[in-house]
């Protein structure tokens, strides 16, 4: 409970910080020049903020003094749950007066309070049962907004409408490239494993093999793989019809997939590893050969932990696919580098958004598969188990 | 049957197997002690080509094992180790019925087989959908036992197949193996560091020690001290008392008395106790003798002339 409390605290602490000294959001008359910092003293009257502040902070000691606080904190969570959307709309509809300005080009940046507040806000509402429920109302309320036209002059919103059809597209690629070159590492990935766990002269060949990927800068490796494929598409022009050439798909391709593979094959090595030696050598001296054993027994009893090493793979590869942008392989890479040569902070946020989504998304999905295939293996954690 | 001849195993400087001559005639239970690292587990392992030996010939049924593909030679020989290494994903069923569907037996022979198994065990039938990590450690250690039997092999290896359970568990799966050993008259070869065990459960012992077999008597039979030094000193100076855990009532000689009798009656004890147990009452009692009654209800005296008498006759050869 202790900790609880710390953290609730922090959460107060990080959301009355935002409320009185951080900027919310930065307005621009423009795309590139620097804005005015829009105070939460210049969005609400300062009796607004205080009112809020002050509610906010009863409805905390009230929380804080009950046993059951129930009602008390329904009310606290649903106001700390309307405020993100608030804040947006609030932003969105900000005037400045004095400047000469452009209403079509101008926009409204998030600033460092903004994000200040949602941390603290996030931090108090993870100390709730319902903290999954909360979340996704919050999110839902958000995008809401965003769809009925209530936040038009939000940098983000902004941007999507400028870049909206490639921005969809660079989603689909994102996507296509990140999963078929994780999926590509899969097998390999798995039989490296399998490889170095049976043959232990290998292992630190496949391991050193693995890691050097892993070590060296992505940028210099897809520098790397750019020219030998470069001079093989010159070499053998129809390699270049199938569109293997120096940039595009195929180096962000080859790079993603080498990337996935030390993930894939440390777990596959340490999933066969934490198989009983005694269900190894039982199965062969029950006469299996060593293909049996390995899709009869080991194979399945190391499943649950290949697939946490997919995860991991798969989860850090939808955020490595935007190096792919660099390279011309598309994707919200793409987007981002767009916005970052063209300081366009909110371009990069567009493009970084759906990236945690994703990533959020993928390893959500196989956190539940990994639960049904572990209850399905009979892994029990469990150390009082005596066969 | 299996036979050794001559069997050597090196591993660098450390001797596993020293020239090893070894026959277990068919039906017959030998059962393999010595120190950790005698080499017991190496011999056994051996015999199912898990460790292939430098020199001599191992036969089973009398073919040389050199000619068999070694997983063919494997399903022909049941195998139980220590931990049972059931395997956790499968259930109970698909665990026994591993070396059946590797023999590609049918369905319908596999169930049958099965269901024989678990009566046998004295397991039940509702067990078989069951995971291995729902078992009790004594269950598990029935349900290996039912899958080194499931294909039905002449041949038992078991590799201290009983070590990781409690004693109690131990002595009641060490009785029910032994019952099924006397039943199915398997040939078996029997790897453990349990003394008790040994007696229990073996018609020859044969103790290991830096890769040579000292000895390879009867229970029984090791009793005479005329042994190397190595061997008295392992099977210790309480041989004789331990090894009356062997026999039971039906092994000593007793006098049936009236039902009615009420004299030094000990109420736990039947014609199932072990003759260690009945020395101890009789120790306990103070007397010369006690009086048993059996599960029908009659009467018996054991007297303690008749525990003398069955160690002579064990020293004499007269009964194993």
């Amino acid at each position: 409970m202790k900790s609880s409390r710390l953290k609730i605290n922090l959460g107060y602490g990080l959301i009355g910080l935002a409320s009185f000294a951080l900027p919310l959001g930065e307005f621009k008359p423009n795309r590139v020049v620097k804005g005015i910092l829009l105070y939460p003293i210049d969005l609400f009257s300062l009796y607004l903020i205080i009112a809020f502040f002050i509610g906010i902070l009863m409805l905390y000691i009230f929380q804080m003094r009950k046993k059951n606080p129930g009602l008390v904190t329904q009310w606290l969570l649903i106001s700390l749950g309307l405020l993100p959307s608030l804040i947006l709309i609030a932003l969105s509809a900000v005037k400045i007066s004095g400047i000469e300005f452009n209403p079509s080009a101008a926009r409204v940046s998030l600033g460092s309070g903004f994000y200040v507040l949602l941390l603290g806000i996030l931090i108090i509402m993870s100390q709730f049962k319902a903290f999954k429920w909360l979340l996704l109302g919050m999110v839902f309320l958000v995008v809401m907004s965003v769809m009925l036209n209530l936040v038009p002059n939000l940098g983000l919103i902004k941007e999507f409408n400028n870049v909206k059809d490639s921005f969809i597209k660079a989603i689909g690629t994102h996507l296509t490239l990140a999963l078929s070159s994780a999926l590509f590492a899969i097998i390999p990935g798995i039989l490296l494993g399998y490889i170095s766990y049976t043959h232990s002269r290998w292992r630190e060949w496949v391991m050193g093999f693995v890691n050097l990927f892993q070590v060296a800068p992505t940028l210099s490796l897809l520098g790397l793989v750019m020219i030998p494929l470069s001079l093989l598409s010159k070499a053998y022009p129809i390699l270049s019809q199938w569109g293997i050439k120096g940039i595009g798909f195929a180096p962000a391709f080859i790079v993603l997939t080498l990337y996935c593979l030390l993930p894939i094959v440390a777990n596959a090595y340490a999933g066969f590893q934490q198989v009983d030696k005694a269900i190894f050598s039982s199965a062969k001296g029950m006469g299996m050969t060593p293909f049996q054993i390995f899709y009869k027994v080991s194979f399945p009893l190391a499943a649950p932990i290949i697939l946490s090493g997919i995860r991991t793979a798969l989860t850090q590869n939808i955020g490595n696919t935007i190096l792919a942008g660099l390279v011309g392989g598309g994707g919200l890479g793409a987007l981002i580098f767009l916005g970052l040569s063209q300081a366009a902070p909110d371009l990069v946020l567009l493009g970084t958004i759906p990236v945690v989504i994703m990533a959020l998304m993928s390893d959500q999905i196989f956190e539940f598969f990994e639960h049904k295939l572990n209850h399905m293996m009979g892994v029990v954690h469990d150390t009082t188990q005596t066969s | 049957m299996i036979q050794l001849k001559q069997v050597s195993k090196r591993y660098g400087d450390i001797v596993a197997l020293d020239h090893i001559d070894l026959t277990v005639q068919d039906g017959e239970c030998v059962v393999l002690i010595g120190p950790s690292g005698c080499g017991k587990s190496t011999l056994l392992r051996s015999i199912n080509r898990l460790i292939d030996t430098d020199q001599g010939d191992i036969l089973v049924n009398g073919q040389n094992i050199s000619t068999y593909k070694a997983e063919d030679l494997r399903r022909q020989l049941g195998y139980c180790i220590q931990g049972v290494g059931l395997f956790p994903h499968l259930s109970v069923f698909d665990n026994i019925a591993i070396v059946p569907q590797l023999l590609k037996w049918d369905k319908v022979k596999i169930k049958d087989r099965i269901n024989t198994l678990m009566d046998l065990t004295g397991l039940p039938l509702s067990y078989l959908s069951k995971k291995p990590h729902e078992l009790s450690g004594g269950e598990a250690q029935r349900v290996g036992v039912c899958r080194a039997l499931a294909a039905d092999p002449s041949i038992l290896l078991m590799d201290e197949p009983f070590g990781a359970v409690d004693p109690m568990t131990r002595e009641q799966i060490q009785l029910a193996f032994r019952k099924i050993q006397r039943e199915l008259k398997k040939t078996v070869l029997f790897v453990t560091h349990d003394m008790e065990e040994a007696i229990l459960l073996a018609d020859r012992i044969a103790i290991m020690y830096k890769g040579k077999i000292l000895s390879l008597e009867t229970p029984g039979g090791l009793i005479n001290g005329k042994h190397d030094p190595f061997v008295n000193e392992f099977i210790g100076a309480d041989y004789p008392l331990r090894l009356l855990k062997r026999y039971t009532l039906a092994d000593l000689k007793v006098i049936n008395v009236d039902s009615k009798s009420q004299l030094n009656q000990v109420s736990y004890l039947n014609e199932f106790s072990t003759a260690k147990e009945i020395l101890s009452e009789i120790l306990k009692s103070g007397s010369q003798e006690i009086m048993i009654q059996k599960t029908d209800k009659t009467k018996v005296i054991v007297s303690y002339e008749a525990l003398i008498e069955l160690l002579q006759k064990v020293l004499n050869n007269e009964i194993v």
